[in-house]
């Protein structure tokens, strides 16, 4: 597959599949993988624990080197870890948000980053102001390292990568351990920057909330293999084949109810009913005619229902 | 020059890493050079009860011991701190990882962004050693010779580095194995003049383990002035040793980058 | 918890369990240790080497005196059996906290210590005493029996003061970080005074005066010069005893001076 090279060059295409064999134990960690991102796409890439997330991960970023297989990122091949590549890509782990000497202050990494990615002087104070507002790292820039908490390390993690401008951002579990607070911060900012500077986002979580609130577009991998690739609401349509009707009806008789779907809660004439898909339409119509509706609202099966069905069953 | 300045940044952020801990400033202060006069006292005692130790005069000793401060300085202040951390830390711990990401030589990033700055006391003590054998020598060294001395000098630190990789590199096949120790106890065989070791091993540190190049060699260099055929043989070998050690890492990483998960 | 340090020592002094727990605990380390033997040789290395040098040195400077080779491989085997680190074993505890594990358990806390340290030895002993019979062979040395024996009670108290004198400043861990340093210092004590650079009968006069009496030589020097048959007569010997016993009651109450206000600093700050 042949590949073009878009405006700004921050976009990036790439075909992969590879076995892999763990060193150890005779399990292949990704095959048949097979998946292409657009410029400026944020996509969640998701899948139970040992799925093959992370080795994908490293093999996208260059950390290892496909047994077979095709592999392109901004028109690079990863594991030659090209300088020109490497200070186009950030790779963020939740589990190690900073690494290097924990003695220094965050601002003397900033630097030492500065001239490790060779920011030109002007965009590095740029960005420094920039990212100094958005994180609200004012407070932190003149502190170690290792005196930071978890949320905050995170915070600087993020600025020490994003100081370059990277077009690719692998974020391996950026939300792990980090409180609403935190976590919140985390997504907002990766969506304004993502939003800004159209970059391309690669996001693995195991909150779905990260990946609801981020990505239009879903990967989920499983046992190595690309388990589905699309929209997110059509994975749910396709999994949940169920909505929910939530309606209040005080004076609603419960029979009735119970010939429309399956009543999942009832309390205080408010009621949740499990209703097919492709009868919520006529459903409602009847119930808005019969009884005698205060409110009524349909909505989607949970987002972890969902995927936690996908991850159990598979996607079918 | 990009690296230049990567190391300079590297040694700058070191230097205010030790700073913060200033009462352990003393301390290593004071034991290094605790640990100086030790050795000098050695050579004190020996000369006590003999004139010449297998040819070295009390005057060589010292100007050798001087020698022997000044690379075990440079080894201790950018080669150990690299070399220690990376089985456990670069490798089992997989902070390797996050010199791969970066856009500079993945081998210089490994081997030469740590250093401990306070292990050059030692070299300033090293110098004054020196200086003080030389007084005692009697005799300055010939311009050439102070030339020449350098240029063994940076042989031997080279390959001091090339073999520190070269353990280094064992890690990859081998994570357990933290080979620093046994280095850094051979290492202190060179601090006795090298013809003091009986023959099998004398040839063992001359041609397999060129410790001579640490201090013998620089220090006869100094004094009895250049000879080619001690100079040529430093510089190829620090050649080899130094290609040796890419290859190795180059090797190693292929590994590293294609097994683990 | 501002409790008194005395009443973690209440309980009254019975010789033989502690003995007994000494030795169990031993056991446990010893079995422990054994899947660390790649870092114990690593020990042993670091052990050797100052004998080694000691002895190319000195046979240079004497290549026709059979003392050199025989004082310097009992040397070697007395510092190998006879080496400690409690700066390892017991100061990282405190650095760490682990330490209050230790605390909560209805023992002395010296018994983990002190079986550690038999334990480390054991492993070390084992491994180097083959390095011994190398070198002993390549240098041609004979000992005798008769030597051996005699020097048997001056290693036992020089073994327990080497002990005394390391955990005595592993202690100071309680009040500074560089508890690494201060043992450095100490052994670098060792090396100089104790025998390994030089035999003590090599120092100038001054300094051997000073040497003999000065806890160092009896850690090292003194069982490897009656092992190398240098001590004649009963005399001497029954000196060096002496000298050995005062420098270990010398450094264990100190030890329990530093423990003891240590560890009520230790509980008042918490960790």
């Amino acid at each position: 597959m042949t590949y073009r090279a878009p405006i700004r060059g921050s976009g990036w295409k790439e075909t992969l599949s590879s076995v892999f064999n763990r060193q150890y134990r005779e399990v292949p960690a990704v095959q048949h993988a097979s998946f292409a991102l657009a410029p400026g796409e944020v996509v969640g890439f998701i899948g139970p624990n040992g799925a093959g997330k992370t080795t994908t991960m490293k093999i996208l970023s260059g950390l290892l080197h496909a047994t077979s297989g095709q592999v392109q990122v901004l028109g690079y091949s990863p594991w030659q870890r090209r300088s020109e590549f490497l200070r186009q890509i950030a790779f963020i782990r939740g589990s190690q948000p900073v690494g290097g000497s924990q003695e220094l202050t965050v601002l003397d990494t900033l630097q030492y980053q500065r001239l490790l990615y060779e920011v030109p002087p002007a965009e590095y104070r740029r960005n420094l102001d920039e990212l100094t507002e958005l994180l609200d790292l004012k407070e932190l820039l003149q502190r170690q390292l290792r005196a930071l908490s978890l949320g905050e390390k995170m915070r600087a993690g993020l600025a020490l990568s994003l100081l370059y401008r990277p077009a690719v951002m692998f974020l391996d579990e950026p939300t792990l351990g980090l409180d609403v607070t935190g976590a919140t911060t985390m997504r907002r900012f990766v969506a304004e920057y993502a939003e800004q500077t159209a970059a391309t986002v690669l996001l693995t979580s195991h909150y779905m909330v990260d990946v609801a609130s981020l990505c239009p577009r879903l990967v989920l991998i499983d046992k190595g293999q690309v388990q589905y690739d699309g929209k997110l609401d059509e994975l749910a349509a396709k999994l949940s084949p169920y909505k929910l009707l939530r309606l209040t009806a005080p004076n609603a008789d419960e029979e009735r109810l119970r010939r429309a779907g399956e009543v999942l809660e009832a309390s205080d004439g408010t009621w949740v009913l499990r209703v097919p898909r492709d009868a919520v339409a006529r459903t409602t119509a009847e119930l808005l005619t019969e009884l005698e509706v205060a409110d009524l609202s349909v909505e989607e099966a949970p987002l972890e229902v969902v995927i936690d069905r996908a991850y159990r069953e598979g996607v079918g | 020059m990009k690296l230049l300045r990567l190391f300079a940044a590297g040694f700058g952020r070191s230097a205010q890493a030790t700073l913060t801990y200033r009462i352990n400033l003393v301390f290593d202060l004071v034991l290094s050079i605790i640990g100086l006069f030790a050795s000098l006292a050695t050579v004190f005692i020996v000369y006590s009860r003999t004139d010449s130790l297998a040819g070295w005069t009390e005057a060589e000793t010292y100007v050798l011991i001087g020698t022997f401060q000044l690379l075990s300085s440079l080894k201790n202040a950018f080669i150990d701190p690299n070399l220690s951390w990376f089985p456990e830390n670069g490798i089992r711990k997989g902070k390797l990882d996050t010199f791969l990401l970066q856009p500079a030589p993945t081998l210089f990033l490994a081997s030469l962004s740590r250093s401990t700055p306070l292990s050059l006391i030692q070299f300033v003590l090293g110098l004054a050693v020196i200086a003080f054998g030389l007084s005692n020598y009697g005799r300055l060294p010939t311009p050439t010779a102070i030339l020449a001395w350098m240029l063994t000098l940076v042989a031997g630190l080279l390959v001091t580095w090339g073999m520190g990789v070269l353990l280094a590199c064992l890690a990859f096949w081998a994570p357990r194995l933290q080979l620093d120790v046994f280095y850094g106890s051979a290492w202190e065989l060179a601090r006795c003049p090298t013809d003091i070791y009986r023959r099998p091993l004398r040839l063992v540190l001359t041609y397999v383990f060129p410790l001579t190049l640490i201090a013998t060699i620089p220090t006869t260099t100094l004094l009895n002035g250049p000879r080619l055929l001690v100079l040529a043989p430093s510089v190829i070998g620090a050649a080899i040793a130094c290609l040796l050690a890419i290859g190795c890492w180059r090797a190693g990483l292929r590994r590293y980058t294609g097994a683990t998960s | 918890m501002t409790m008194p340090a005395a009443s973690y020592r209440r309980p009254a002094f019975r010789p033989r369990r502690l003995l007994q727990m000494i030795s169990l605990r031993t056991r446990m380390e010893v079995l422990e240790w054994s899947g660390t033997w790649w870092f114990l040789l690593t020990l042993v290395v670091q052990a050797v080497l100052g004998p080694l040098i000691g002895m190319f040195v000195w046979s240079a400077v004497y290549p026709a005196d059979p003392y050199v080779a025989t004082y310097y491989v009992a040397l070697l085997l007395v510092t190998v059996m006879t080496e400690s680190f409690e700066q390892f074993t017991f100061s990282e505890k405190i650095y760490d906290g682990t330490i209050s594990h230790d605390l909560l358990r209805p023992q002395p806390v010296i018994v983990n210590t002190i079986g550690t340290n038999i334990a480390i030895r054991t492993w070390l002993t084992i491994m180097g005493v083959p390095v011994a019979l190398l070198t002993g062979i390549a240098f041609g040395i004979s000992l005798t029996w008769t030597a051996i024996l005699a020097a048997l009670p001056v290693f036992v108290l020089g073994a327990t003061l080497n002990f005394c004198w390391i955990f005595m400043l592993s202690l100071t861990a309680f009040w500074t970080e560089r508890v690494h340093s201060i043992v450095g210092f100490g052994w670098t004590l060792n090396s100089l005074l104790g025998g390994t650079i030089a035999p003590l009968v090599f120092l100038p006069e001054r300094l051997r005066d000073i040497g003999q009496i000065l806890p160092f030589y009896g850690m090292l020097g003194l069982p490897a010069d009656v092992v190398a048959g240098r001590v004649h007569g009963l005399e001497p010997l029954l000196t060096g005893l002496g000298y050995q016993a005062v420098w270990i009651t010398v450094f264990s109450t100190a030890a329990v001076l530093l423990w003891r206000a240590g560890i009520r600093r230790y509980t008042v700050v918490g960790a």
